[in-house]
């Protein structure tokens, strides 16, 4: 019985706990157990809040006994290791920040999942400083990907990608500056959504990128992901970005089905450079939306080009020398290599690359919303490749050489320049056995559409529901 | 990616230090940024402003 509990999506447990078919504390217990019983293999958890977790679990079964548990009552989340938990020491992913005093507070994110009923039980490893979409972590460990051992789990968010997919827990948080809840989702065959900038609070979350920095949900349906955000949206007068903005019920919202909407795919761009297996199962993806009543054509995204990706970088680069260097400050020696080769090329950034790149994710924004009034959603492949090997710098792609960072974030980094929702399903999977993804992108907080065609997408498939070998 | 060596001088003007182990490594993955910078600052972006994130995705939600 624990082990099938610990098998349950968020959605399912949530009707089994309202049933009164389970209690919060077996959950919890089933969770926990199979987090000691794989964790040292899967690597995916920097600290396990067992105790906590067990308090938690008993309210949230008083509150269920009651009848006024929260939409979350029960439900077992991780949450990466840079946002505030209360009484844990928050690494980042980095040496850096170890044997740091435990959190005082929470981010607003944690505290809306504990008030929402929802059971903390850890934190996750991450890619240092959520800086690389890797995952790879030298310093503290790499989470596995459970679809290839010597494959790169996809970051940042690589222990929560990790511990969904090897069912360690049902649900994460993941942040997201380059693609770090995307790629990961990408690469673990799991779903992962970047809400619209503002959407959801970043208060108590360690920054990489003000402009650029999303925080949102990792779980294994798009039906999950809408529980989550449920929850996760909404103003906070804590975060200067946050929108105010009313938050739709994701839930009721999801039943919409295909028929006659619209999808746009910047072909050009996200096909021009792409691993061939990637792009037969998107295409096949594709297919079977049209067949589902979707109209597909292509569309054209002339600002969507390699400097975007440079833009991007001139961004990350310039706000996270400027955001971390006062955290780090005297530590700096306690960086990992690629960190501090980082901070290093930060220098080459001037104020006017800077400059260049805000101006040009404006004409980038006013383009792709052209686009999104003639179609109600853009669709790429999650990331042009599968997760490449662990300590691969290069890939080969239709022949061509390219830097395995600038591979992996060339189609998620286009929507965090813009800031657009977009949601990263799983539709498929190589010869070689690795999850290929399918990037669904809506209009600004139209989060309920991209979900409602990734949920419809998910009802007809069972992608998102294969077990990994190991 | 450009020439190996306009990258070396580029990061030594700038100040970077890095290894001369690790400079291939490096350049491999940063040439491609660095040698796309200069091209990004000529663009001519005509009269786009910086993006404003937190006024034009609710702006535009609204619509």
């Amino acid at each position: 019985m624990s082990a099938a509990l610990a098998d349950l999506s968020l959605a399912e447990l949530r009707r089994a706990l309202r049933a009164r078919e389970t209690t919060a504390r077996a959950v919890t217990e089933a969770v926990l157990a199979r987090v000691q019983e794989r964790d040292g293999h899967v690597h995916a958890f920097a600290s396990v809040t067992a105790d906590a977790a067990l308090g938690a679990a008993r309210d949230a079964d008083e509150a269920l006994a009651r009848g006024s548990g929260g939409p979350l009552a029960g439900l077992p989340v991780a949450v990466k290791d840079l946002m505030a938990v209360r009484g844990v020491a928050r690494t980042n992913g980095s040496r850096v920040f170890q044997g740091e005093a435990p959190a005082t507070s929470e981010a607003t994110v944690v505290a809306r999942l504990r008030a929402a009923g929802a059971v903390i039980v850890g934190t996750t490893h991450l890619h240092e400083l959520a800086f690389g979409p890797t995952g790879v972590n030298p310093e503290l460990g790499t989470p596995r990907n459970a679809w290839g051992a010597d494959r790169v789990p996809g970051g940042s968010s690589s222990g929560s990608g990790a511990a969904v997919a090897a069912r360690l827990v049902p649900g994460a948080l993941g942040t997201d500056t380059g693609g770090s809840i995307r790629i990961p989702a990408s690469f673990c065959g799991i779903s992962g959504l970047k809400p619209t900038y503002g959407r959801v609070s970043r208060a108590g979350v360690t920054p990489l990128s003000w402009t650029l920095d999303h925080v949102g949900p990792m779980a294994r349906s798009v039906e999950d992901l809408g529980l989550l955000l449920g929850v996760l949206a909404g103003h906070d007068p804590a975060d200067a970005t946050s929108a105010r903005l009313p938050v739709p019920d994701y839930g009721a919202l999801l039943d919409r089905g295909l028929r006659g909407v619209r999808i746009g795919v910047p072909r050009d761009y996200s096909l021009k450079v792409a691993d061939p297996e990637v792009a037969a199962g998107f295409d096949r993806a594709l297919a079977e939306l049209r067949s589902a009543g979707v109209a597909v054509t292509d569309v054209s995204l002339p600002t969507l080009t390699p400097l975007a990706a440079a833009a991007l970088g001139a961004i990350i680069l310039t706000e996270a020398n400027a955001a971390l260097e006062p955290l780090i400050g005297t530590r700096r020696d306690r960086l990992g290599l690629e960190a501090r080769v980082y901070f290093e090329f930060a220098k080459v950034v001037t104020g006017g690359h800077y400059v260049a790149a805000q101006r040009l994710r404006t004409r980038l924004y006013t383009e792709m919303l052209g686009v999104l009034e003639r179609v109600d959603l853009l669709a790429t492949p999650g990331t042009v490749l599968p997760a490449p090997r662990i300590g691969e710098l290069q890939v080969r792609l239709d022949g061509v050489e390219v830097g395995t960072t600038d591979a992996i974030t060339r189609l998620t980094g286009p929507f965090n320049l813009t800031g657009l929702p977009a949601l990263v399903i799983p539709c498929g999977f190589t010869g070689g056995g690795l999850p290929i993804g399918l990037q669904l992108v809506g209009r600004p907080f139209a989060e309920a559409d991209v979900l409602a065609v990734g949920h419809a997408y998910q009802r007809s498939t069972d992608w998102h529901r294969r077990v990994p070998p190991g | 990616m450009g020439d190996p060596e306009i990258l070396k001088g580029r990061l030594r003007a700038a100040g970077v230090s890095v290894p001369d182990t690790l400079a291939e490594m490096v350049l491999l993955a940063a040439g491609p940024l660095i040698g796309a910078l200069d091209e990004l600052a000529a663009l001519d972006l005509g009269d786009a402003e910086p993006f404003s994130p937190t006024t034009r995705l609710p702006a535009d939600a609204a619509r």
